[in-house]
């Protein structure tokens, strides 16, 4: 099986170089990356090439997670790719929680264009060393991760509840 | 992952098995009244109809003839939960932002 490759593309409107900082700066990354209602503490590390950078995710419901996170390549204003991992207190890199089959490495790349007075970014996310089995079960989760269905959910969710 | 997980996301890969939920988030409704924006058969439907109700996000009701289905509301947020914990929810991660861009530039 070739490996699977998760692709997206949206625009913001933004100039090419904002959007790249929200990438780039750890205070700007950490105010919109996390899980909603989550709180990202860098612990230690920077964004530069070749560096490495563990956080902790305090999620809304008192969970607590580490990431670790590779990168590879920060080319301002246009691209970064990024190895990321789920990793323990200490930063040594772990499955994720509660998936018994998902790929301990996932590479991001995003690759970012002008487009009018607004950017176009495309991302993409492929396991990296992953087993058939740990690819097969990101396979199966690809489709949910665009649609909007999981933020239409929420709202859903929302509209229910009230 | 378990099992019922995995039903889940599996009955979510699905345009059709998606709007037809989306269908549902207005309110309950018969096979027939579901059927009828799609082109599809109602044995089709009900096929996705039998993956959806297997995952356990919807469910029959048993009074009425029509039987109709109907959302399981905490059912359909579970998997939204995981995806979000993965950080595989990248519609709504980029969501977030587009809403601190919004939010930087006004500063």
């Amino acid at each position: 099986m070739t490996t699977p490759v998760f692709t997206i593309q949206r625009r913001f409107a933004a100039t090419i170089d904002r959007v790249f900082d929200a990438w780039a700066d750890p205070a700007q990354m950490v105010a919109w990356s996390g899980p909603t209602g989550s709180q990202v503490t860098v612990l230690s590390g920077e964004i530069a090439p070749d560096a490495t950078m563990h956080a902790r995710q305090d999620g809304a419901d008192g969970s607590v997670m580490y990431t670790l996170v590779r990168y590879l390549e920060i080319t301002r204003p246009t691209r970064l790719v990024y190895d990321q991992s789920f990793a323990d207190e200490a930063g040594n890199v772990t499955k994720a929680p509660f998936f018994d089959h998902w790929p301990h490495v996932l590479r991001t790349d995003v690759s970012l264009a002008e487009d009018g007075n607004g950017t176009r970014l495309t991302l993409s996310w492929t396991p990296v060393g992953a087993t058939a089995e740990e690819e097969a079960q990101f396979a199966s989760i690809m489709e949910s991760m665009t649609g909007g269905w999981s933020g239409s959910f929420d709202k859903l969710d929302a509209f229910l509840a009230g | 992952m378990n099992e019922s997980l995995d039903l889940k996301f599996a009955a979510l890969a699905d345009p059709t098995r998606r709007a037809i939920l989306a269908r549902l988030a207005q309110g309950e409704a018969s096979v027939s009244d579901l059927a009828a924006p799609f082109a599809l058969s109602q044995p089709a439907i009900s096929k996705h109809l039998r993956v959806l109700e297997r995952a356990g996000l919807i469910e029959a009701g048993r009074s009425a003839q029509s039987r109709p289905r109907r959302l399981k509301r905490e059912a359909i947020a579970e998997p939204a939960r995981w995806l979000e914990a993965l950080g595989g929810d990248w519609d709504a991660k980029f969501d977030r932002l587009a809403a601190h861009l919004a939010k930087r530039g006004s500063e």
